[in-house]
């Protein structure tokens, strides 16, 4: 009957030491176990158990005090990132029976006008009201902690369901092979709404550790808090390693407190890597790989394995049993391609809402990555590529299809498609390949890029736009996208 | 620094932002003017230094924390400060 806030702070609850370090100031164990009890049972109070909450903030105590204090009330936190679409989050909000909204501040005017039951970071203060005892029934194995919405390949937002059990089992998982123990302290730039970041959050909590939340302008920022603070562990995005090696004096640096940087949310180019280990050779690199649907981890590779395995994703985790299956069903032998799939406990519930599409991923008590991938003689994993139609940018996952259905909506443009190249500090980079209607590509241009600008979050707006006349095409007279991306990819940045 | 040169950089801004050069002013704030994230940051970085042919120093690009000191940087960099 464990819930997954109980044992997070299982050992640390009565703790004077620092858990969160940032723009709040500092904040020690009791005192956020203290709230975030406080917190969850004005929650019960009001709420009951069972309901889903939104949250929606950037990384901060507001945010991690209001997630913890959900949770423990056996309600379920319904994480969104603050980049959301108008039209996406309007979908959500429609699509779950929402008791409460954790609104930061700056992300209200996301809601036309204020919903009831909002609170933010200035009432969450009136939500703590003095602690006293409640039951907080939970089965771990059934009752969903967390929803976390990811862009599917179709574009449509699917939830995450995450029982306290696959919170559980993850993070004892990844404690089993990251070691860390209450010396330990991360800087973290990855949003805790984002599997990634949350697994740092936890694990750190857990092992009585602390976190330096760095939420600034920008990320070459973090050279002067790792030393400042005297952080361990840095973890990153691909994007976050190639900003950091192109764009900062990162490599030059000693960074003396630094234990080891861990990697995952997509392949970190072979040369990064060997940049970094060759810079660090003292430090440990983890190359790491996941899925929110897998709670957040499913392998990693042993860094003393990082330059004789360069590339590979390593094998899963404990508790975790990576497997890459050929079309038949059984798992391939060295040098074939096959799908990564997995099982273990930290396998989501499903998708919210959406028993079809939790029938596709789960399979037998199997889920299907999507993910195509070889070994080698030894077992290591190497991906090699996607079944599914997904860019991956900064870490996060698009779906082409949303933004062409967007552009599409022109009336200037008779054929978009959208593809992901290579680029050097995003991972790959979203190009829009646009079969204009008429003449005038300049004007059709800025029209995609002020929709574009007005309605997707960010990190989905283009960084370019292609015009083609004609699409290559495949057998099935589909637009061949391997080949649309290798003429784009040969025409170069200034097309 | 001159008024053309103050035009292009909101115009850079404001492009890079997908907002109207209404919504911005001096005190446009990163911290509170949620168009500006980390990643438009990094765009609107590239976007000057391949304009004016400059190159930030990363302090400089942490500096940049309102619209009014960007303008600033930019053209202390433009003005060869």
């Amino acid at each position: 009957m464990t819930n997954f806030v109980d044992y997070l702070f299982e050992n640390s609850r009565l703790s004077s030491r620092p858990v969160l370090i940032g723009s709040d100031g500092v904040i020690t164990y009791t005192s956020l176990y203290n709230t975030v009890n406080e917190v969850a049972s004005a929650l019960f109070a009001e709420y009951g158990s069972g309901n889903p909450i939104l949250l929606i903030s950037e990384n901060n105590y507001f945010f991690v005090a209001s997630y913890l204090a959900i949770i423990k009330s056996g309600n379920t936190a319904v994480l969104v990132e603050p980049r959301i679409g108008r039209k996406d989050l309007a979908e959500i909000v429609k699509n779950c029976p929402l008791v409460a909204y954790f609104v930061q501040e700056k992300f209200l005017d996301l809601f036309e006008g204020s919903p009831v039951d909002t609170y933010t970071e200035k009432s969450l203060g009136s939500l703590a009201r003095g602690v006293f005892e409640f039951p907080t029934p939970v089965h771990p194995k059934e009752d969903v902690a967390v929803i976390i919405f990811t862009s599917g390949s179709t574009g449509t937002k699917k939830g995450v369901m995450l029982t306290h059990k696959n919170l559980i089992a993850n993070t004892e998982s990844i404690l089993g092979y990251l070691h860390l123990t209450e010396s330990d302290r991360v800087c973290v730039v990855l949003p805790f709404f984002y599997c990634y970041g949350a697994s740092l959050l936890h694990t750190h909590i857990r092992a009585g550790g602390s976190m330096v939340l760095n939420n600034k302008i920008f990320l070459g920022s973090v050279i002067n808090d790792i030393n400042h603070y005297e952080c361990t562990g840095f973890a990153g995005v691909p994007s976050t390693y190639q900003i950091l090696v192109n764009r900062t004096p990162f490599l030059t640096e000693e960074l003396p407190s630094l234990r080891y940087f861990t990697q995952a949310g997509g392949q970190l180019p072979n040369k990064y890597i060997r940049m970094i280990v060759d810079a660090f050779p003292q430090k440990e690199f983890f190359v790491m790989y996941g899925a929110t649907e897998a709670t957040a981890r499913l392998s990693y590779l042993p860094p003393h394995l990082v330059r004789e395995k360069m590339g590979s994703i390593g094998m899963g985790i404990p508790g975790v049993t990576l497997e890459v299956l050929g079309s038949n069903g059984m798992p391939i032998k060295p040098g074939e391609v096959g799908e990564i799939t997995a099982m273990g406990d930290n396998i989501m519930k499903g998708y919210y809402n959406d028993p079809e599409a939790t029938a596709v991923a789960i399979r037998d008590g199997r889920y299907y990555t999507g993910d195509l991938a070889t070994v080698d003689e030894d077992g290591y994993i190497y991906v090699v590529g996607r079944s599914k139609n997904i860019i991956k940018s900064g870490g996060y996952r698009i779906s082409p299809n949303e933004i062409e259905d967007l552009v599409l909506s022109l009336k200037e443009v008779s054929g978009c498609v959208v593809v992901g190249v290579p680029d050097d500090v995003m991972g790959e980079a979203v190009i829009a390949v646009v079969q204009p209607a008429g003449a005038g590509r300049d004007d059709v241009s800025t029209k995609i890029m002020s929709l574009c600008n007005t309605t997707l979050p960010s990190y989905k707006v283009p960084r370019g736009i292609e015009f083609i006349d004609d699409f290559p095409l495949n057998s099935s007279n589909k637009v061949d996208r391997n080949r649309l991306k290798a003429m784009i990819m040969e025409r170069g940045p200034q097309g | 620094m001159s008024d053309d040169q103050n035009a292009v950089i909101k115009r850079i801004f404001c492009e890079v932002l997908g907002v109207d050069e209404s919504e911005v002013d001096d005190s446009t704030s990163y911290n509170s003017f949620r168009p500006w994230d980390s990643l438009k940051h990094l765009q609107l970085v590239s976007m000057y230094e391949d304009e004016f042919d400059i190159e930030f120093e990363m302090d400089d690009i942490i500096a940049m924390e309102n619209f009014g000191l960007v303008k600033e940087i930019v053209t202390g960099y433009i003005n060869g400060g």
